[in-house]
């Protein structure tokens, strides 16, 4: 299908990174020749890769943000300066295999509302990345692999139109510029992780699909970003909070109560345990919930 | 900010000195905003070992750690097996941003660095000798004087409380004075100050002492900040290996009921009144009072008051009392205090250890009561003798009997010692001190963590800064917020607020079952585990001490040999050291003798060249002479020659004078003969022109032109006519001439020739007598 596509990559000031994810990218846009375009969003707050960007590859267009925003802000800014309707959302630590664009665009059919690739994990099979499930386990909700066998590069036998899954990764997913102007990724969820479930279950709640293409391969060194800058006690933290955010956001009914049930249980088994870290994620979740309620 | 104080025991369980500092300082640091959490031991055998219970204080909390028994050994003094683990989890759960620890016996070093750690800033107030001695009063079971450093007398008195332990059923660590028991003396004094009988026994002690010396002391030198009352104090501990700047630091009191206390009344009919308040043991001399007051009779009334055990010297102490009448009552309420001070007119502290900064002292003081104390370095810090009270010494209660003797007898005295005494530092003031202290020592850990939170990405500032907020919450708070949040959770969400009970009966509650199920397991576990280790250290401890045993055995033998070695490498040194010397000599008398040989040559060819010179100066001595002789010769020819030179000089002057008139004639005569020689050289110069004028006729002025014959002939002819004609008349100017020739020629032999000449050449020749030609 010859349809151009917007590739967005929100950056902090990774220029190893850029570099090993720009080469491949630019050289499978010059193979398709149909007017792509790569913006890289830079989101260091200082101009750390502007002008490195234009002096190294003077093809990729650069929006620089005045103040470090974090990747859910940054990617809207590189969506709404995006030129073409397809937009294809990236982390600067994710490096596609060629012909990838082809079958993600082919997949992005009027009902699907993304597709990521099948994400390679430094080109090992995916955990829980691409082809994810959402599940309830003891009343909270927990994100596992499918367990699919899947061969990377090829069609699934059963999915032939793509694997159904509960979220397109953030950071390799293609998707309509005007569906996300119109909903981006909900700001409660900074600084980062969930932000790409939640926006998915929200689609997912009216109808639309979300998938997979297999036939669409690219390589995720996990956490090449945040790992390097942000302690691992901060991440696990964002991940809990922002799971707990979900959960009193998308549960309903029984399986909310049932979550708040398993939440009392729970906090009592922190206090007996003396499980501090657990009582900080519940508490940084519920200042946040309750700064600003969730209308489910 | 939130506080622990940390220390060995707390009130109600124990009330002495530190217990009740630290009570009051929790009480003063929460009533200044801060959040005080007191961690303590308590011997609690019905609750699990090492198990926490948190007691609410109203101000402030404790937290009891329950254990089994006392530390009475040193392995248990050390360090307990899981007292640590307990402690971290205690700073887990509670959050302090700073730990003070009062004291550490019973607990142990490994809390200190359990606080380090987490980044806990940590304090450490030395309230006695505690942190260098296990004996921290610093006195021998004989009571006599230990030094802190001294881990060998340490070791000794370990074994001499063995046989305390067999001679008592109940003993305090010292040997009751008075007790008669001679045999019972000899063998402590033989224990404590005679040849060892049991070496493995006392290395083994030894090396046990010195580990846990060791262990403490660099633990608290790692605190931030140490601290401790009195100058004494720090400068022993100082002394005594705690690496860290210790800032001397007055504890403050609580006097507030106290400072009402009702003034001594120096002027009252009845007895002096002498009060002793502490614990009724052997180093804080309360016998000593008690023979003073024997030796007083009456005359003074005598009250202790404090604990005393079951010990024989408890026992002796209330029979003494008995004896002498004086009241030995038991322990005491801190609400009775200022009845008993009240009650007194002076406060006797006769301690036979160096204690430190006695708190009955300020106790006294803030009643307004002076204090009859021990003279001895730290108590002179607290009592101004002759001021606000009088340093006797120590054990001597001849001199307090004198002393309370002097007092009852002359009031004027006491007055005056009353009129001195001064409020002590109140507690509100010691815990303000603390404040600054603590925030002190915080302030550069959150400047780290904002540091650390500053370096993050932007937009995850407010993020990081709400999880640093909430993780430096305790444990409890964060469960009741928890608990708080999750209602107004199901609030906003429109569900009915969950009941505990039913959550906590759910199968989504079968974790927390099976982890509450887990957590008692563990708890037994890990006492079980913390017992094993006790006794797997204690046995290490044991085999640590036979190795030491052995060891020290081995460096004895090592050191015997050593000596042996040292002497023989002595003894070679020294023969080694006299050949050297010998050597030295023998070289140096080489060295004399070749200095001397040369000097010898030297001599003999000095000698010679002065015997040449002799000769050669006796030779120039004769030539002189023969010189001599001739110049004599010299001289009188000389002499001779002068004479005639001075008799021709004389002649000559006369003939001189003789030529000057001569001179004068003949310049004379010249000046003639010139003239008229003048005159003749114009007589001939008139003849030359006139023979010119003769000839002209006859050339004319063709003179130049007659060149031939022909032309000559006429002129010739006629010429020879007038030469004819002129012949006659030259012939006639001939005559003439010749005539003025003979004329110039006598006048010119007359001046060149004849006796002037002859003259002048004689006066030339005397100017010039070489004979030259002038």
């Amino acid at each position: 299908m010859s349809v151009p596509v917007s590739v967005v990559i929100p950056s902090l000031a990774d220029r190893e990174l850029l570099s090993l994810a720009l080469a491949p990218l630019l050289a499978e846009l010059d193979r398709r020749a149909l007017g792509d375009e790569v913006i890289v969003v830079d989101d260091s707050g200082a101009g750390a890769l502007t002008e490195w960007l234009s002096a190294s590859y003077p093809s990729v267009r650069v929006q620089s943000n005045e103040r470090n925003l974090g990747f859910g802000a940054a990617l809207l800014r590189g969506v709404e300066a995006a030129s073409h309707e397809l937009v294809f959302a990236m982390n600067p630590d994710v490096r596609i295999q060629p012909g990838i664009f082809e079958p993600l665009v082919e997949t992005l059919r009027h009902d699907v509302w993304a597709v990521s690739p099948y994400v390679l994990l430094d080109g090992e099979r995916p955990d829980a990345e691409s082809l994810s499930e959402l599940r309830l386990e003891g009343g909270f909700p927990v994100l596992v692999h499918q367990g699919l066998e899947v061969v990377p590069g090829e069609v699934h036998p059963r999915y032939p139109g793509g694997i159904p899954v509960a979220f397109a990764l953030g950071g390799a997913m293609l998707l309509r510029r005007a569906d996300f102007l119109a909903s981006s990724f909900d700001p409660r969820y900074a600084p980062f992780y969930w932000e790409d479930v939640d926006w998915a279950q929200d689609a997912l709640r009216r109808g639309l699909r979300v998938l997979v293409d297999p036939r669409a391969v690219a390589h995720h060194h996990h956490r090449g970003t945040i790992q390097p800058r942000v302690p691992e006690r901060l991440v696990r933290a964002a991940i809990e909070k922002n799971r707990l955010l979900f959960a009193w956001k998308h549960l309903e009914g029984d399986d909310r109560r049932a979550h708040l049930e398993a939440l009392t249980a729970r906090i009592v088994e922190h206090a007996v345990c003396e499980d501090r870290e657990e009582l900080v994620w519940l508490l940084l979740a519920l200042e946040q919930e309750l700064q600003a309620p969730t209308s489910a | 900010m939130r506080v622990a104080l940390v220390l060995h025991a707390f009130p109600p369980v124990s009330r002495t000195g530190v217990e009740t500092y630290s009570e009051a300082l929790a009480r003063a640091l929460a009533g200044q905003g801060h959040e005080v959490h007191v961690f303590a031991p308590r011997r609690e055998e019905r609750q699990a070992y090492l198990s926490q219970t948190t007691e609410e204080r109203g101000s402030y909390r404790v937290t009891w750690l329950a254990l089994d028994r006392d530390p009475d050994s040193p392995e248990l003094r050390r360090a307990r097996p899981g007292v640590a683990a307990a402690f971290a989890r205690f700073l887990e759960r509670e959050r302090p941003e700073v730990v003070h620890f009062q004291h550490l016996i019973k607990l142990g070093p490994g809390l200190v660095d359990e606080a380090r750690e987490r980044g806990i800033a940590t304090v450490f107030t030395a309230h006695d000798a505690f942190a260098v001695s296990n004996d921290y009063t610093l006195l021998a079971p004989d009571l006599s004087p230990l030094a802190p450093g001294d881990v060998e007398a340490a070791a000794r008195c370990e074994q001499a409380r063995g046989i305390l332990d067999e001679a008592f059923t109940a003993h305090d660590g010292f040997l009751p004075p008075g007790s008669g028991d001679e045999a019972l003396r000899a063998r402590l004094e033989q224990v404590l100050h005679g040849a060892c009988a049991d070496e493995t026994d006392l290395a083994r002690r030894v090396a046990s002492l010195r580990l846990e010396r060791d262990e403490r002391l660099s633990a608290l030198s790692r605190c931030d900040r140490v601290e401790a009352p009195t100058a004494w104090l720090a400068e022993l501990l100082r002394a005594n290996g705690l690496r860290k700047r210790i800032a001397r630091r007055p504890c403050g009191h609580d006097i507030g009921a106290l400072c009402d206390a009702a003034p001594v009344e120096a002027g009252h009919a009845g007895p002096l009144r002498a009060l002793f308040l502490g614990g009724l043991y052997e180093h804080k001399g309360a016998h000593v009072l008690l023979e003073a007051a024997a030796e007083l009779g009456g005359e003074v009334e005598v009250l202790l008051r404090g604990c005393t055990g079951s010990s024989e010297y408890g026992r002796r102490l209330a029979r003494r009392a008995a004896e002498v009448g004086a009241e030995l009552g038991g322990p005491f309420e801190r609400a009775e205090l200022r009845g008993l001070l009240e009650a007194a007119d002076v406060v006797v502290v006769p301690s036979l250890w160096p204690e430190n900064a006695p708190f009955v002292i300020r106790e006294a003081f803030a009643a307004g009561r002076p204090v009859i104390a021990s003279d001895s370095a730290p108590l002179r810090e607290s009592v101004r003798s002759g001021t606000d009270g009088v340093l006797l010494p120590p054990g001597d209660s001849q001199a307090l009997a004198a002393c309370l003797r002097e007092l009852a007898s002359d009031r004027g005295a006491l007055a005056r010692l009353v009129s001195g005494v001064r409020a002590p530092k109140g507690i509100e003031l010691d815990a303000r001190e603390l404040t600054a202290t603590y925030a002190e020592l915080v302030a550069p850990q959150r400047e780290q963590r904002a540091r650390a939170t500053a370096r993050l990405p932007e937009h995850l500032h407010g993020f990081a800064a709400a999880y640093e907020a909430l993780d430096a919450l305790p444990t409890q708070e964060l469960v009741r917020r928890a608990l708080a949040g999750l209602e107004d959770l199901a609030s906003a969400l429109g569900e009915a607020r969950p009941d505990l009970a039913s959550a906590l009966t759910s199968a989504s509650a079968q974790r927390l079952r099976e982890r509450v199920s887990d957590l008692s397991r563990a708890a037994d576990w890990r006492a079980e585990v913390s017992r094993d280790r006790e006794r797997a250290l204690h046995a290490l401890e044991e085999r640590v001490a036979q190795l030491s045993a052995a060891a020290e055995s081995e460096a004895q033998r090592a050191s015997w040999h050593g000596g042996l070695l040292e002497e023989r490498e002595a003894r070679l040194a020294w023969t080694e050291e006299q050949l050297t010397e010998r050597s030295a000599v023998a070289a140096e008398l080489s060295r004399a003798v070749e200095h001397l040989t040369r000097e010898r040559d030297w001599l003999a060819s000095e000698e010679e060249a002065r015997r040449r010179e002799l000769a050669w100066t006796a030779e120039c001595l004769e030539d002189r002479r023969a010189h001599l002789v001739e110049a004599e010769k010299a001289l009188d020819a000389a002499l001779a020659e002068r004479e005639a030179l001075r008799v021709g000089l004389e002649r000559r002057e006369t003939e001189l004078d003789t030529q000057a008139a001569a001179h004068g004639e003949l310049a004379r005569a010249y000046e003639e003969l010139r003239s008229s020689h003048e005159a003749a050289q114009q007589h001939e110069a008139w003849l030359r022109g006139e023979l010119r004028r003769v000839l002209r006729p006859l050339v004319g002025s063709n003179a130049g032109r007659l060149e031939t014959p022909e032309e000559i002939a006429p002129f010739v002819a006629r010429a020879l006519e007038e030469l004819q004609q002129l012949g006659r008349e030259l012939s006639w100017r001939a005559e003439e001439m010749e005539a003025a020739s003979r004329d110039v020629r006598g006048v010119g032999e007359r001046l060149f020739h004849g006796p002037l000449l002859r003259r002048v050449d004689s006066w030339r020749r005397a100017v010039d007598p070489s004979g030259g030609e002038s």
